[in-house]
């Protein structure tokens, strides 16, 4: 009964008397006929007696109040009742509360990941707003990028429901770096050992531009296993940036630790860490730290770090009660701390690895390089001029150099040159850092592509480097591999024909420097779509080397994983086989010797089942493929790009085989870790978008299916360009995905870019054209 | 970033996503507010739900730029409707939580002192949400009185400003509406008992 009369029926009878109510009803509620309308009666009469009773309970208070102060507690409500999940997370337990926010124990609420995690729910910082999803996406795939056996993984990040940032990161079980030291009893020369290692996890995530900002003993755990671990690599510059958080929130920052230009608002930069790990040698050694901050105000604290001198570690020690440990430090470990310790940033240790390396010679018995020039560091100078400020972009860059030049230093590993090599990876490695970190003047303030860095980078190459060859070579491979993996394929082949005249001019065109930039040109070209220079580069490349090495010597291995993925590209599945079975053979008899090579032989099986897949042999295929997978996961290398990879052909391979649904699972697996590990607008993440929509055509739901092909369209054309390849079976999908729908129009126009392209790279006599013809002049 | 006047138009379009930004946009506003007001006051005063409201409401609005609606008649139905969400939001999550019913992972004490929420009857909020259609389709222009009195929190003279009519009228409306909801709340508790 929905009669818009009772809306003032209903008042007006409330305002009678209620003796009169009865009479002035019997009035209103009549038909147009004039007859009594007794439904409208009655239902007046049951609404005035509702209103009645809800009148008498008093006024209908507006819940706004009672949210008001809800959302002023809320955070205590957080901690009060752990959420049920957290993003794609479910909480299994409380695991503490810091400063920064709660930390729960969590497992992937689908499965998709098999171990628990520690999933760090944010206290949003001043800064939380609506970009916070943005900025947090894009430093995720910067932390993500973090792997170091001495730092705990970033495996995920994102807002949760309420608006609060959340990290999901590896598990760690241990102890802190100073309980465990003397619960363990460890002496000066294990101690000096342990916090070697622990720089070295620094200095590895220095080379990708990432800071701490936060290192403190609860910070660096200590397996069982006797291995020390960083927790939170980053996490402090997700809660906010402004330079005085470090006084006004508490537990950002632990002053104790934190450097003098960490306190004074200055920049933070590698320089920081370098001293916070200062703190943490001094107190690890000494048995205290080197200032006592406790009981004093910030302003306080601030006045006593920024200007007193700490007393030498040694002295400290004897103070502290550890006698044996004063005589240790006295001499070369106190100047080594003091130097850490220094107040002008300059004057510390260039980075975490110099300070790494001088606690090492101090072990080995070496005179230290504390307070002399350092070896390798003419390039750090720069670092020093410019005091490294992390750009968010640049950083995400630097996460991919760490990638780039892995080729060189492979093949030199087997002759003796290797050690020249790790210092002109140094040094080169220093130089792209140097160039991306420090902010162009006239640009200050603005948003820096990471191309134009690299373009600034690529231009200034010669005329720093000139005299030093081997850093050149190897700093023109990184951007040259960097560009590669920001998909900007043009400048990645223009640098890759650099760093071919640079080796060739130092070391002859035969060289392995050379050789190696020229795959990697070749490959360039086949990415490009240039399968005839990418051709003649790589088996020219091939036979020098075979005919150096042997046919199946490790120094191919580049070579042949190069040379199958063309063949592949270039419809010649045989060829492609054999290369990749070359490969595989070469992977597994390093692996008998070398376990870091398992992850090699996952992905040469990769390679080795995309090629049985071309053959149609499926289930040779996907055997080896659950191999290499099963070889991923058991080493825990589940969230990478090559994880991804692999999923990918495992999923199309079912679809070939027919199981629809091990196909969809697999498939929907690769594309959310392909986000995770790329980002969503990255080509490689195209391809898993248009390979699931193709799979969803066939046995989905259409809609999803043509919406997926579409962004992989979307994605293709702004980083490939029209006429790539790749575009082809973008369209060709959409073709099919349109046809299924019966959208002759729209099919036929999808169609005719698809056999454009297939006709442009593979002949108008090819089978791919034929088979989207039928679809042209099909019904 | 979209302005608020711009999702509000994609929202118009159909955009469901547009309209729950909005949504979200009042809550963090509301967040904020709230917790900087929170911040400022000792441990025995209590929050001045009244200004925090205004205030998240002119930020919504458009914070330290220009004003966005033209009216500001309009600009009420918008609050009102995006402070439904919230409030419905919100009452959701509670419910859940307290469902969950896990043990304090912290006691009290050791985290400050917590504003009294039993002041939001979420059981209430979330009823009346799923009434509001029902009545929308005997007036709609009660429905709405009800959005912004309720949900909105804005008195009888802001209601009838925000929808031009009078406060008499939007008075009568209210008395309407408060029978209605009043006994379809009953009937939906006689329903599930």
């Amino acid at each position: 009964m929905s009669d818009a009369r009772l809306v003032t029926l209903v008042p007006d009878a409330l305002d009678l008397p209620p003796e009169s109510r009865d009479a002035f009803l019997d009035r209103a509620c009549r038909l147009p006929t004039g007859e009594m309308d007794a439904a409208l009666r009655a239902e007046a009469v049951s609404l005035i007696r509702a209103a009645e009773a809800a009148l008498s309970e008093g006024d209908l208070a507006s819940p706004v109040a009672g949210l008001v102060s809800g959302v002023a507690s809320e955070e205590h409500l957080a901690a009060e009742a752990p959420p049920e999940t957290v993003g794609p997370w479910r909480v299994m337990g409380l695991l503490g509360e810091g400063g920064q926010g709660v930390v729960y124990r969590a497992v992937r609420a689908d499965g998709a990941f098999e171990r628990e995690v520690a999933l760090k729910l944010l206290r949003p910082g001043a800064r939380a707003d609506a970009r916070l999803a943005a900025r947090l996406a894009e430093e995720r795939r910067v932390l993500g990028r973090l792997e170091h056996e001495g730092i705990a993984r970033l495996y995920d990040g994102g807002v949760a429901d309420d608006g609060r940032p959340y990290l999901a990161m590896e598990l760690v079980r241990g102890e802190p770096l100073t309980s465990h030291a003397d619960s363990a009893r460890l002496g000066v020369r294990e101690r000096v050992g342990l916090l070697a290692e622990v720089c070295d996890a620094v200095a590895y995530a220095h080379q990708r531009l990432v800071v701490h900002r936060d290192l403190k003993p609860s910070n660096v755990l200590v397996t069982d296993a006797g291995r020390p671990k960083l927790l939170d690599f980053g996490v402090a510059k997700l809660l906010g940036d402004e330079p005085d958080a470090a006084l006004t929130v508490p537990g950002w920052m632990t002053p104790a630790y934190a450097a003098p230009e960490q306190i004074q608002g200055g920049e933070i930069t590698t320089a920081t860490d370098v001293y916070a790990l200062g703190v943490l040698a001094y107190e690890l050694l000494a048995g205290r730290r080197p200032y006592e901050t406790a009981g004093l105000t910030p302003v306080e604290a601030e006045r006593v770090i920024a200007n007193t001198a700490p007393p030498r570690a040694s002295d400290a020690a004897t103070e502290a009660g550890h006698p044996e440990r004063a005589r240790a430090l006295r001499g070369d470990l106190d100047t080594l701390l003091a130097t850490a310790l220094a107040k002008e940033p300059a004057r510390r240790y260039d980075s975490a690895a110099a300070f790494a390396a001088d606690l090492r010679r101090h072990l080995g018995g070496l005179p230290v390089e504390a307070r002399q020039p350092t070896v390798g560091y003419r390039l750090g100078r720069f670092v020093r001029r410019h005091r490294v400020g992390v750009i968010g972009t640049a950083a995400a860059l630097l996460a991919m150099v760490g990638i780039a030049g892995v080729a060189l230093a492979r093949v030199s590993a087997e002759r003796d040159r290797a050690e020249t090599e790790a210092a002109n990876a140094v040094a080169a490695q220093d130089f792209v850092f140097e160039m991306l970190a420090a902010p162009r003047s006239e640009e200050q303030g603005r948003d820096v592509r990471v191309a134009d860095l690299l373009d600034d980078a690529s231009v200034v190459l010669d005329s720093t480097l000139g005299d030093q060859p081997s850093v050149l070579v190897e700093a023109r491979s990184r951007l040259a591999n960097t560009y590669r993996s920001l998909g900007l394929y043009e400048e990645s082949a223009r640098e890759n024909q650099r760093c071919i005249e640079a080796a060739s001019r130092a070391f002859g065109p035969e060289s392995d420097d050379a050789l190696t930039c020229r795959l990697n040109l070749g490959s360039t070209y086949r990415l490009l779509g240039d399968f005839a220079r990418a051709d003649s580069l790589i088996t020219s490349v091939v036979a020098v080397l075979r005919a150096r090495y042997g046919d199946d010597a490790p120094e191919l291995v580049f070579a042949y994983n190069a040379l199958s993925a063309l063949r592949n590209d270039q419809d010649d599945p045989e060829a492609a086989l054999e290369a990749a079975e070359r490969l595989l053979a070469i992977d597994r008899r390093r692996a008998q010797t070398d376990p870091g090579a398992l992850a090699d032989v996952a992905s040469s099986l990769n390679e080795v089942a995309v090629g049985l897949s071309s053959l149609g042999r499926m289930d040779e295929a996907a055997e080896r493929l659950e191999e290499g997978i099963a070889i991923r996961e058991a080493a825990g290398d589940t969230v990478g790009v090559s994880f991804a990879s692999d999923l990918r052909n495992l999923g199309s391979i079912y679809g070939r085989m027919e199981r629809v649904e091990d196909a969809e699972r697999t498939l929907r697996r690769a594309v959310q870790i392909g986000e995770m590990a790329v980002g969503p607008d990255h080509p490689r993440v195209a391809g898993l978008y248009a390979m699931l929509g193709q799979l969803l055509t066939h046995h989905g739901d259409l809609a999803e299916a043509e919406s997926l092909i579409r962004e992989s369209l979307r994605i293709r054309e702004t980083a490939l360009g029209p006429d790539h390849v790749a575009m082809a079976y973008s369209w060709e999908f959409l073709a099919l995905a349109l046809h299924a729908q019966n959208r002759t129009a729209e099919t036929r126009e999808a169609a005719r870019e698809a056999r454009r392209l297939y006709a442009l790279h593979f002949g108008e006599d090819h089978q791919w054209v034929a088979d989207v013809d039928t679809l042209l002049t099909g019904p | 970033m979209s302005t608020v006047v711009s999702l509000l138009s994609r929202a118009r379009e159909g955009d469901a996503d547009a309209f729950s930004e909005v949504v979200g946009r009042l809550y963090e506003e509301l967040r904020q507010v709230a917790r900087s007001q929170r911040r400022r006051l000792s441990a025995s005063e209590t929050i001045n739900t009244t200004a925090v409201v205004h205030e998240a409401y002119a930020r919504l609005e458009g914070g330290a730029g220009p004003p966005v609606f033209n009216d500001r008649a309009h600009f009420f139905r918008v609050a009102a409707a995006a402070m439904r969400g919230v409030i419905v939001d919100y009452a959701r999550r509670q419910t859940r939580a307290k469902r969950g019913g896990r043990d304090r992972a912290v006691p009290l004490d050791a985290i400050g002192p917590v504003e009294d929420v039993g002041a939001i009857d979420l059981v209430q909020a979330l009823s009346l949400d799923a009434a509001l259609g029902g009545l929308a389709e005997v007036d709609a222009e009660t429905a709405r009185i009800v959005e912004l009195r309720y949900f909105g929190g804005l008195t009888i003279e802001e209601t009838a400003e925000a929808l031009a009519l009078s406060p008499a009228t939007v008075t009568r409306r209210w008395t309407f509406a408060r029978g209605w909801l009043h006994r379809a709340l009953a009937d939906d508790e006689a329903g599930s008992a």
